[in-house]
């Protein structure tokens, strides 16, 4: 499903070329859930960046479900995000000014899909999120926010799914049942899971680990 | 289905209260265009309506021979209402040897087509406003032509070989300016009796006018139907002929009405590109996360541009209806001063308002919009990425084509336009060095906040180019309040002097050469001060180096007063260049020089086509005499004082029949002396200007009233601008004070920093705007208002102070309640 090869990521500082990450190749199947851990500033968030098609690697190649998006300009990428990506972050990301239904309706309205109401108010109730969904995301607390984000990451209907540490901003309960939720989605929805995290909760809910150091990729489990 | 989502998405956002600033910028914008576009255009066409009275008609063509019957005709055709006014001097006698020479003015039915006459019917009767002339075989006459003749109302007289009833004195015309014949006091007769009096002969001397008054364009078309009809002594007039003195008055008026417009669409226009700059900013985040959720460039863009299309649209309709509200409650208020009842304002200033609504969406707001497709998603992951780099000179560069669009469609004036756009581009070439100064300038470790002085200059250099973005802001908002300040107090000065109380308002004339040293003793023995008494021959004007003037080909030959070419011309003689008078062109007598030398007025050497070295040949009491142009004057006709198109150099008239004419200043109640003068010299003629002068100043009052509330409507749209410009940079300092209250900064600490740092923001503004205006001023009274220009110095201290005072107060007026509120207030909201 993504499969990236001797991919680099290196970015010009005051003291000279600045390298992320170094050489790293990576295929995750299908329906697999990676985690990928490190310490700050190891590279993971930048690794997952990659992956998304949010930005391009200095070198190498990344393939999302068959297709190469290295050599992509901005807009062709945006295009295979809408078709095959959805994203948990870590600071929620939800719009301000629209409600928690608008929210989770917007990939599917952005896809044009038919059903995005139907969509959204299937996924909010699934987050149990029911009752707050004329809600704006300053009437919600922390832990709710992150539950639309995730509801809209089903939402989109998108085969993979990253999420950038989705339980960093919440308390351990919180982020326990959030740690669920996420699971217990995929489970059903059969999606491609990629997430950074430095949670070892987190990291062993995965089928599998990947380490980063100081931008290498240096140990699979 | 893009659209669709595109409006769904602007729904949302206004609901979620993102586009307030916004929509209410392009709303204050369109509203200030309207309003003030409105305002100005029903005010002028007030004051021109009132104007017109003085030609009491809208528009006059002048003749010396009578009418042709078809123009009539032609006026009628065209739907215009109009009247005939004869002038002409004649004898008017009174029991057995009373006579006095009086300035007759003859008038039809219709007369006056606009304005209204003031009789009495006796000289204790109160005054009565009527708005016909006398009828058929009565005369109505000046008050000083009974004084003469030793008259009452109901007495008879004699014109010619009619006898006439005199039954009304009258005391006010509304065109009592407007005639060349007005030597001796006026008697207004029934233009039907003319024949009965017999005075009017081949040869006599009369001036025809015929009064036209309607439809603006049906008279246009008259007109112009008429124009080639017209012979060399034949012209049309409107109330700008009539009086120069309130033509200019009018024009400047004009000129600073439309400069205040300007202003206003400038002020707007800085608005919108505030708060489209706000929307953006605070879109980044929104655009970074509809692009990691698979947006393309082109959908963002076409979400931003419906959003800003339907805001325009509904600003456009906002605008119109407030602007209209506020306009009609100035007028409500100005109609109280002005004593007028305003036409109703056209279509112009709606269309106005559309335009300034899509120039400023392509100028002030498309640039910024722009940027917004290129933010990054990656800004999803790490908020510091992902930010464009706005290209500041683009926007800059895009907005200053803007100004210069609107501003030119607004005013259609070149001049206003270049002075105040350079003006505008001046100010932001300044406050760019001055930022790039403020970010090469070490910038200081930490936030200083130990003192408020250091904290607030800490906060100036590491938002250096916020806070250069907003000096920018406040330096155009204080400069074109200044120029307006400045340029009405020049303007309502320069008028004020130009009418002092003591402004001349008798003319004497034909004072024969023995009466001249009692004339002058019967005045200073009154203590009337005059402007000294002027030598007067009357010629004509024969060849000008040799060729007969009506071989000439010349520009406008029948342009010019009473000095045209073809008419006869008072000609002087003066040792000295007159008071007021200065030399554009040669130099004044040459002591020996052995032929007669001529100084001409610069505007009627322009018209003849004279300069320097030129023969002209004049006709004087039958004899030539011939004299060489050494010198072009200018003088300045708006002074009442008698002033000659032609000087000759002292001796070259000597031995010809020459008359003495002056001016002087007569308090009513000084009257006597007139009476007194008239008594013993009969032969004077006098002109009273007393009637013209009240009615300019009238109107310039009026005209100054409507300026100062002109003013009082931008002041308050500059007050608007520097308000939304402090309201953007709150966002910033929000969190940095709710950052350093957690950290134990107290109030007063935040309070004085704040104090401080706006304070000296706008002292910098002040200081920037007072030099600017000056320049802007200067190009403004010298090359389009023509008005002196000297430098105010007040203004280099003014400028600062009030710039910071008015900003500072601003800034903490805003801030007031982010200061009072807990931490944790300010950080959930920021």
């Amino acid at each position: 499903m993504i499969r990236a090869q001797h991919i680099t990521k290196s970015v010009p500082s005051y003291e000279g070329t600045l390298h992320i990450l170094q050489d790293i190749s990576l295929h995750i199947a299908a329906a697999e859930s990676v985690a990928v851990v490190g310490e700050s500033g190891s590279g993971k968030s930048t690794l997952l960046s990659l992956l998304a098609g949010l930005d391009t690697p200095t070198s190498g190649t990344i393939e999302l479900d068959g297709s190469g998006i290295t050599t992509l300009s901005e807009d062709q990428r945006a295009s295979v995000r809408a078709r095959l990506v959805g994203f948990v972050f870590q600071a929620f990301q939800l719009l301000p000014s629209l409600t928690a239904l608008e929210n989770v309706m917007l990939p599917a309205e952005l896809k044009q899909l038919p059903n995005a109401r139907q969509l959204a108010t299937h996924y909010l109730e699934r987050v149990g999120l029911a009752a707050r969904m004329r809600h704006y995301p300053r009437q919600l607390s922390g832990g709710e926010q992150q539950r639309v984000a995730i509801a809209r990451a089903f939402a989109s209907d998108a085969p993979i799914l990253f999420a950038d540490e989705p339980t960093g901003n919440l308390d351990t309960k919180t982020g326990a049942r959030i740690i669920d939720l996420l699971f217990e989605l995929n489970h059903d929805a059969d999606r491609t899971l990629v997430l950074v995290t430095h949670e070892e909760r987190l990291a062993k809910r995965c089928t599998r680990r990947v380490q980063l150091e100081a931008g290498r990729l240096v140990s699979e489990q | 289905m893009k659209l669709l989502l595109g409006v769904r998405l602007l729904w949302r956002d206004w609901r979620g209260g993102e586009l307030g600033l916004l929509i209410g910028a392009l709303t204050v914008a369109v509203t200030i265009v309207v309003g003030i576009a409105q305002f100005v255009e029903r005010i002028n066409g007030a004051i021109l309506a009132e104007s017109n009275e003085f030609i009491a008609a809208d528009r006059l063509v002048r003749s010396n021979k009578a009418l042709p019957q078809q123009w009539l005709q032609l006026a009628d055709s065209y739907g215009l209402r109009h009247a005939q006014v004869l002038h002409f001097p004649t004898m008017v006698l009174a029991g057995d040897d009373a006579m006095q020479l009086a300035a007759v003015k003859a008038v039809s039915a219709n007369y006056p087509l606009l304005g209204v006459l003031t009789i009495r019917s006796g000289a204790q009767q109160p005054g009565e406003e009527v708005a016909h002339g006398p009828p058929s075989g009565e005369v109505w006459a000046d008050p000083r032509l009974l004084q003469v003749l030793g008259l009452k109302v109901g007495d008879k007289l004699s014109v010619g070989n009619a006898e006439f009833k005199l039954s009304a004195v009258v005391t006010r015309e509304p065109d009592s300016g407007f005639s060349v014949f007005s030597y001796g006091p006026r008697l207004l007769m029934n233009s039907a009796d003319i024949p009965a009096t017999g005075v009017i002969q081949p040869g006599s001397r009369v001036q025809y006018n015929l009064l036209l008054q309607g439809d603006a364009r049906a008279l246009a078309d008259y007109l112009e139907e008429l124009q080639p009809q017209l012979g060399s002594n034949q012209r049309v007039l409107g109330v700008r002929d009539s009086q120069p003195t309130l033509a200019l008055a009018l024009d400047r008026a004009e000129s600073f009405l439309l400069l205040a417009g300007s202003m206003g669409v400038i002020l707007a226009g800085i608005a919108i590109a505030i708060a489209t700059r706000r929307y953006t900013e605070r879109h980044f985040d929104y655009v970074a996360i509809l692009r990691s959720l698979g947006a393309t460039s082109t959908r963002v863009l076409s979400f931003y541009l419906t959003h800003l299309l339907l805001l325009s649209a509904l600003a456009v309709v906002l605008g119109c209806l407030l602007g209209t509200a506020l306009q009609s409650v100035a007028v409500n208020t100005v109609s109280e001063v002005l004593r007028v009842n305003l036409p109703a304002a056209g279509g112009r200033p709606f269309m106005l308002g559309t335009a300034t609504a899509v120039i400023s969406f392509i100028a002030f707001a498309l640039p910024s919009i722009l940027h917004l497709q290129r933010v990054s998603p990656m800004r999803v992951l790490r908020r510091d990425l992902g930010t464009p780099d706005f290209n500041q000179r683009a926007i800059y560069l895009f907005g200053i084509l803007g100004l210069v669009s609107i501003v030119f469609l607004y005013s259609g004036n070149l001049k206003i336009t270049l002075a105040l756009s350079s003006g505008v581009a001046g100010v932001a070439a300044v406050v760019l060095l001055l930022t790039w100064l403020l970010l090469k300038s070490a910038r200081v470790t930490g936030m200083q906040a130990s003192s408020p002085i250091a904290l607030a200059l800490a906060g100036i250099r590491r938002r250096a180019a916020h806070s250069a973005l907003q000096v920018f802001v406040f330096t155009l908002a204080l400069m074109l309040l200044l120029v307006l300040l400045l340029v009405r107090t020049s303007l309502l000065e320069q008028w004020r002097l130009q009418m002092p109380a003591n402004t001349p308002n008798h003319f004497l004339l034909n004072i024969a050469p023995p009466q001249a040293e009692g004339v002058r003793s019967l005045l200073a023995d009154a203590n009337v001060e005059t402007a000294g008494l002027f030598p007067m021959v009357r010629g004509r004007i024969s060849t000008v180096n040799g060729i007969a003037l009506g071989k000439r080909k010349l520009q406008n030959a029948e342009a010019g007063n009473d000095a045209g070419p073809n008419r006869e011309i008072n000609l002087t003689w003066s040792e000295k260049l007159p008071v007021d008078n200065e030399l554009v062109a040669g130099s004044w007598w040459q002591p020996n020089a052995k032929q007669p030398q001529l100084s001409v007025e610069s505007g009627l050497a322009e018209r003849m086509q004279l300069s320097i070295g030129d023969k002209v040949s004049f006709i004087v009491a039958e004899q030539k005499l011939t004299a060489s142009v050494t010198s072009i004057r200018a003088l300045d006709w708006q002074q009442m004082r008698p002033n000659f198109f032609m000087i000759l150099s002292p001796g070259s008239l000597q031995g010809y029949p020459a008359t003495y004419m002056t001016s002087f200043y007569l308090p009513k109640t000084q009257s006597a002396v007139m009476l007194q003068l008239l008594k013993r010299y009969p032969t004077l003629g006098v002109i009273e200007v007393d009637a013209v002068l009240r009615q300019v100043r009238t109107i310039i009052d009026r005209v100054s009233s409507a300026i100062e509330l002109v003013l009082g409507l931008i002041l308050l749209s500059g007050v608007i601008v520097l308000f939304a410009s402090v309201q953007t940079s709150m966002d910033e300092r929000y969190m940095e004070q709710a950052i350093l209250k957690t950290l134990g900064a107290r109030s007063r600490l935040l309070f004085s920093s704040l104090l401080f740092e706006f304070a000296s923001l706008g002292l910098l503004a002040g200081l920037l705007a007072a030099l600017s205006s000056e320049a802007i001023v200067w190009f403004l009274q010298t090359r389009v208002l023509e008005i002196e220009y000297s430098v105010h110095f007040w203004v280099f201290a003014v400028g600062p102070m009030g710039g910071a005072v008015l900003v500072a107060a601003l800034g903490l007026m805003i801030s007031a309640r982010t200061i009072r509120a807990t931490p944790v207030q300010v950080l959930r909201e920021a």
